[in-house]
């Protein structure tokens, strides 16, 4: 038994040579084998979770951020669409002419903490699960709405500028 | 993406910095360089975590933790001498029972740390009992005693053990 253990150790990587009639060791070359093939198929998808978060799988980055563009051209929105739960993140308006109010409603009104804007401006209530955003005095250009996530999921938040198009944006917020 | 590079850049310098201070950082523990390893994790920590405390922002910076490490021990496996730079190289403290002052000096080592290593792992007495001491690239200190090759029959060549 033990000079067969010894051909068989010679070409095992697991059990070197020499190494193993000494040794007390409870030693499984076929268990160990499918231990590092284990490993290596983890490590591939290690790298896949990277890669994707790098990109913007599970978080900001490239594959997360949207624009979105009203069909009037008065609104456009640019964001990102993956989000994490507690993390401050923000929604940039831009508007081509002079606005006064910005009306924001969907599930993003009730999960989203919105921060405010700056002296003179105010969020006012006006509906159930709607907001307006009221500015001092019409604004044009690009405007910054702070934001933190409170709650996971999937969470769509609706902009209207006064009688304009809907612009929607859907969020996936992850814990 | 900002999470990834924020983490893998103190990843690079918190190993710079420790490559820097030299092979006992993280093996001699008094109770001052544990003190500085409380607050250097607490300064990385807030670092690196920024505003975003979610689970998933976590998960990213382990893994990418995790991904360094795997990374650098493949560079390490395929290019030796990139391992040297990383890690740095063991270093003979001690020959034949003689000190070796200037290694020593270097690595701010005295005799009662050897001593100390020798008594602990192999039982010695005296420093003309140690045949080599080596100041091992991961911080701890090897012994080989002058009757090395006896004691191999019934015990490794060699212990090591944190100054």
């Amino acid at each position: 038994v033990a000079a067969r253990r010894a051909d068989s150790g010679a070409t095992d990587p697991v059990r070197p040579a020499g190494l193993h009639l000494s040794l007390e060791h409870a030693g499984d070359p076929a268990f160990q084998r499918r231990d590092w093939r284990a490993q290596r198929a983890g490590r591939g998808l290690l790298a896949a979770f990277l890669a994707a978060s790098a990109l913007g799988v599970t978080g900001p980055g490239p594959l997360s951020r949207v624009r979105l563009d009203s069909p009037d051209g008065v609104l456009s929105i640019r964001t990102e669409r993956i989000l994490h739960r507690d993390a401050p993140a923000e929604w940039r308006l831009a508007a081509s002419r002079p606005i006064r109010s910005i009306r924001v409603a969907g599930d993003a009104v009730r999960s989203f903490e919105l921060g405010p804007l700056g002296p003179g401006s105010a969020w006012r209530s006006v509906a159930s699960g709607e907001l307006v955003l009221e500015l001092s005095e019409p604004r044009e250009g690009e405007l910054a709405i702070p934001l933190t996530p409170r709650a996971a999921g999937r969470t769509e938040a609706r902009f209207r500028v006064e009688d304009g198009p809907i612009l929607s944006v859907t969020h996936l917020v992850l814990p | 993406m900002e999470a990834i590079l924020r983490i893998a850049a103190v990843y690079f310098f918190l190993m710079l910095l420790l490559r820097v201070s030299g092979h006992r950082t993280l093996t001699d523990l008094s109770t001052f360089d544990f003190v500085l390893l409380l607050v250097i994790s607490e300064l990385v920590q807030q670092a690196v975590v920024s505003r975003d405390p979610s689970l998933t922002n976590a998960a990213v910076l382990c893994a990418t933790l995790v991904g360094l490490d795997i990374a650098l021990g493949h560079v390490k496996q395929r290019w030796p001498r990139a391992a040297r730079w990383v890690e740095g190289m063991p270093i003979l403290l001690v020959e034949h029972g003689r000190p070796l002052a200037a290694a020593m000096r270097r690595e701010r080592i005295d005799e009662s740390d050897i001593l100390a290593a020798a008594r602990i792992s192999r039982g010695l007495e005296r420093m003309d009992q140690i045949r080599y001491a080596v100041l091992e690239s991961t911080g701890g200190i090897s012994i080989v005693p002058e009757d090395a090759s006896s004691s191999a029959r019934h015990a490794p060549s060699a212990s090591t053990t944190a100054p």
